[in-house]
């Protein structure tokens, strides 16, 4: 399962050029377009973007949980070299419980309200390890429970999902993501929601449990500062499209990207004192409909020439692993 | 509003009982007009006519021009409706917002007077209301509307409930805001939704009950015209002629039916959640 | 030295008679400046700032505006700081009266005082020029404007009445970080030209060590430190504001600061610990901690900390 004995150097998973439109009462909306990349193994990384971005899109197609009006669809999303998207849906039943877990912004969503924790822990683990008895499912669920730090799990586990804080719901979501050992972990926000002592509580959580953990995570946040503090690889999505990837140390001290240059410019440092104008990006972010083939950001970027309004700037490599969709970068 | 309609209009059912009330809102409240004939005029020789050019409905025992009867028994039944519903509307709405409002003490007297009023059957309190003072049309729009006092009052205190805290009613009070204020410009049109469909809902249930008290002799006084009187009338009757309890089970029946489906239609139509999806 | 514009005075807000929402706060604001106000969920943040807009009546203590006690204000004493004292709201959207048009929403503080709209509109559209609104826009429902239009009107409507303290709950709750700066200069402007004293609720951090003067920190109902905010910032005095600060996720991977990470959660405010209610989460809780309540006393530079054992600079 983890992968040890075979060395091998593909990425666990790769998107490819996927476009992804909604049809809406105004028409159709390109949420995504041209979105590629790639998730080495072992790795955490990153997508950041604002809303409107697309990242959460993005986590959706990855899991094809697609809402009814999606009118396009098209692209490859590629697990260990399986084309996703191409699965039956049974196929993709068996992806989800398996190999690819999810955790939320709102854990409540995820958890059945009217079963106790350890119903649901046992549950979900009884796709990947049929054979296994209930007792062996619920001695994995306590032990997890215990490694992603809900005191007294003996107890704890016959409790109800609301008689758990926010905090501890989170990680219950965590232990029962990691149950089924996916080779991808996505979180979508899984901070968000939660106070800052509880947060770096939960990001220290995932720090710790990468140590053990074979598989990759994509981590997805509008914090650039959680983002930089977890990930080791950064995604900068802006619009419905990739503008920058990079590691995270890259992104964060070279950025390339116009885009990615004036957002971390808006985030107030601690060296701004108290009379400095904050800085904010001209502008609004454009609807997704009708879009002209020009470079997504051209009208509210600083450097914008002709050519950036005549094609969509490719994503192009830069330096070795650092990629930008700019022809000025 | 012209929204709604539209929506209404836009589904079979809906259309079908917009035409339905439309039809009784015309034949009750042009009455007067359209009805060919004084609807106590008595004609004993043309007694049990059957529906001819003259008489549209045929006449009944007293020969007295069923059609005419029938339009002013349709307006009996929408005055009684319309009245009854009004009257439980408003004093309901404001029984619930001052419920919501109140010290728990009278909150719960008032849940407690609406748990008694709805365990009663409203037909047999009815009964024992009229046994006790006599029959009348104010008094069947009284006894009504008071069986229909918890439907409004619920609704509109849970409405209440669940806006109370709301934004923006805290940023009215931060401004200064009298609590009357609150209620009548920011409540009040934030909960009429839900309570104009449960009022549309209601009219068949009271034109029923109105219908039924008068076939029992206990709701419209004779002579004045009412589907129930007629039913009642025509079953007296039945061996002479079938055509008054004909068409006064069928007015009932397609008044029941288009307010019903109406109803059902304004409620799909305004209802909040499907509204704050456009 | 002029007296302070609002002045907490140990002020409690119990509810049935065992939960202490807010224990005891105090601190004063000066006209004109902005203070941060700081706690996770459960501090009582909410109830002290409703408290000090005089919408809920403290169990113990005064709130007082310009010298004057705002829970025994009535009638037009009452109408008067109600002019004087408003409020921004963290969700725009759903401050606003949905079945009023924008128009209707920012007449409201002028019905609502009896001013005439004819001679008072005039200021009201010099207000929305300075906030960035049109008047074209003003028919419209506020379902019908995006959400920056949405926060513009709340921001104009709270400040017709030529107020003098603004309370913004979370101004930027929500923001997008590249919109977020534009809503901050707003508010820098407006209180620049209109002499604005704010005192601001905010989880963010940076934010309020950005825009506020002085800080208050808030934790289960008491407030653990108070003082200016660069000296706050620099040298926390109290273990929770400390690791407070360092949760903060910073994003230059240069700078990555060591971590103070809370152990556990904060408790239910139904059965405190006795002592020090910090005592259950912090790294250096002694005996004395769990026996006794620490009182906010003075430590130097402004600053006030409720501490037995208050961190020295520099740890």
């Amino acid at each position: 399962m983890n992968g040890g004995g075979t060395m091998t150097t593909s990425p666990l998973l790769e998107v490819r050029n996927l476009d992804l439109d909604y049809a809406t009462a105004r028409g159709t909306a390109q949420v995504l377009r041209q979105v590629n990349l790639t998730i080495p193994r072992n790795r955490i990384v990153g997508v950041v973007g604002e809303s409107g971005s697309g990242k959460s899109t993005l986590a959706s197609v990855i899991m094809r949980l697609l809402p009814p009006n999606l009118s396009r669809l098209s692209g490859e999303v590629r697990l260990d070299g399986t084309d996703l998207l191409g699965l039956d849906p049974a196929g993709m039943a068996r992806v989800r419980g398996n190999k690819v877990a999810m955790i939320f912004q709102d854990p409540m969503t995820a958890l059945n309200p009217v079963f106790t924790i350890e119903t649901q822990m046992v549950d979900i683990q009884r796709g990947k390890f049929p054979g296994r008895s209930k007792r062996e499912l619920r001695d994995r669920a306590l032990e997890m429970m215990a490694k992603v730090g809900i005191p007294d799990p003996v107890r704890r586990i016959a409790a109800y999902p609301h008689q758990f804080s926010g905090g501890m719901r989170q990680r219950i979501m965590i232990a029962m993501a990691l149950l089924v050992e996916p080779d991808l972990l996505i979180a979508d926000e899984p901070t968000t929601a939660l106070d800052v002592t509880i947060e770096a509580q939960i990001i220290r959580l995932l720090e710790q449990i990468r140590e053990n953990f074979s598989g990759s995570i994509l981590f997805i946040s509008h914090s650039l500062g959680v983002i930089s503090t977890l990930c080791d690889e950064v995604v900068v999505m802006y619009a419905g499209s990739v503008v920058e990837q990079a590691s995270s140390r890259d992104l964060f001290l070279s950025p390339r990207h116009p885009y990615t240059r004036a957002l971390l410019s808006c985030e107030i440092s601690e060296e701004d004192g108290g009379d400095t104008a904050l800085r904010s990006i001209p502008g609004n972010v454009p609807d997704l409909f009708d879009l002209e083939p020009a470079c997504i950001f051209a009208a509210r970027c600083g450097q914008a020439e002709p050519r950036c309004r005549q094609a969509v700037p490719p994503l192009r490599e830069l330096a070795p692993g650092h990629r930008a969709a700019c022809v000025l970068a | 509003m012209r929204g709604v309609i539209a929506q209404i209009w836009g589904r079979s059912t809906g259309r079908l009982g917009l035409i339905l009330v439309v039809l009784i809102l015309i034949m009750g409240l042009g009455a007067q007009v359209i009805s060919p004939y004084d609807p106590n005029e008595l004609d004993i020789l043309n007694r049990f006519s059957d529906p001819t050019w003259i008489h549209p409905m045929g006449t009944d025992h007293l020969g007295r021009d069923l059609f005419s009867r029938m339009l002013y028994g349709t307006q009996t039944a929408l005055l009684v409706a319309v009245s009854t519903i009004i009257v439980s509307l408003v004093v309901g709405t404001l029984m619930g917002i001052g419920a919501a409002y109140a010290p728990r003490e009278v909150e719960r007297a008032i849940l407690i007077l609406f748990d008694i009023i709805s365990s009663f059957p409203s037909l047999v309190f009815a009964l024992a209301v009229v046994a006790l003072l006599g029959p009348g049309l104010g008094k069947v729009v009284l006894i009504v509307s008071i069986t229909l006092l918890p439907h409004f009052g619920r609704v509109a205190r849970a409405q209440v409930l669940s806006l109370k805290n709301a934004p923006f009613l805290e940023a009215e009070r931060v401004l200064g805001a009298s609590r009357a204020r609150l209620v009548l410009v920011h409540i009040v049109p934030n909960i009429m939704g839900p309570l104009v469909v449960l009022a549309s809902m209601d009219i068949p249930v009271v034109i029923t009950i109105e219908a039924g008290l008068s076939f029992l002799g206990v709701g419209v006084p004779p002579p004045l015209a009412s589907w129930g009187t007629l039913l009642n009338d025509g079953y007296a009757n039945l061996t002479e002629t079938i055509w008054p309890v004909a068409f006064a089970g069928l007015m009932l029946t397609l008044a029941t039916l288009g307010f019903t489906l109406f109803g059902e239609a304004l409620r799909d139509a305004i209802d909040p959640k499907l509204k704050t999806d456009r | 030295m002029t007296a302070p514009l609002l002045e907490i005075d140990d002020v409690s807000v119990v509810y049935g008679g065992t939960v202490h929402a807010v224990d005891g706060a105090t601190f004063t604001l000066d006209q004109g400046g902005t203070l941060g106000l700081v706690g996770e969920s459960g501090s009582g943040k909410t109830t002290l700032i409703k408290v000090v807009l005089g919408l809920i009546a403290p169990t113990r203590g005064q709130v007082r505006f310009d010298g004057r006690d705002v829970t025994g204000f009535k009638g037009p004493e009452r109408m008067w700081f109600r002019a004087q004292a408003q409020m921004i709201f963290q969700d725009p959207a759903s401050s606003l009266s949905p079945r009023l048009t924008l128009r209707r929403i920012l007449e409201e503080p002028l019905v609502i005082h009896g001013l005439k709209l004819k001679d008072h509109w005039p200021r009201v559209l010099d207000l929305m020029s300075a906030i960035g609104l049109k008047e074209a826009q003003l028919d419209r429902y506020p379902h019908q404007v995006s959400g920056g239009q949405a926060r513009r009107v709340g921001i104009a409507r709270a400040l017709i009445l030529n107020p003098r303290l603004v309370v913004a709950d979370e101004p930027t709750a929500g923001l997008d970080v590249s919109i977020q700066g534009d809503l901050l200069n707003l508010m820098h402007d407006l209180q620049q030209r209109l002499g604005l004293t704010y005192l601001m609720v905010s989880h963010n951090l940076s934010v309020v060590r950005k825009v506020t003067d002085s800080v208050a920190v808030m934790y289960l109902g008491k407030l653990v430190e108070t003082g200016p905010t660069p000296t706050v910032f620099r040298a926390p005095a109290h273990p929770y504001t400390r690791a407070l600060i360092s949760a903060n996720p910073v994003i230059d991977p240069e700078r990555k600061r060591k971590h103070v990470i809370l152990e556990g959660e904060v408790p239910s405010p139904f059965n405190l610990p006795p002592g020090c209610r910090f005592q259950t989460r912090c790294p250096m809780a002694q005996d004395r901690c769990r026996a006794e309540a620490p009182d906010l006393r003075p430590v130097g530079r402004g600053q006030n900390v409720a501490c037995h054992f208050p961190l020295t600079d520099q740890e």
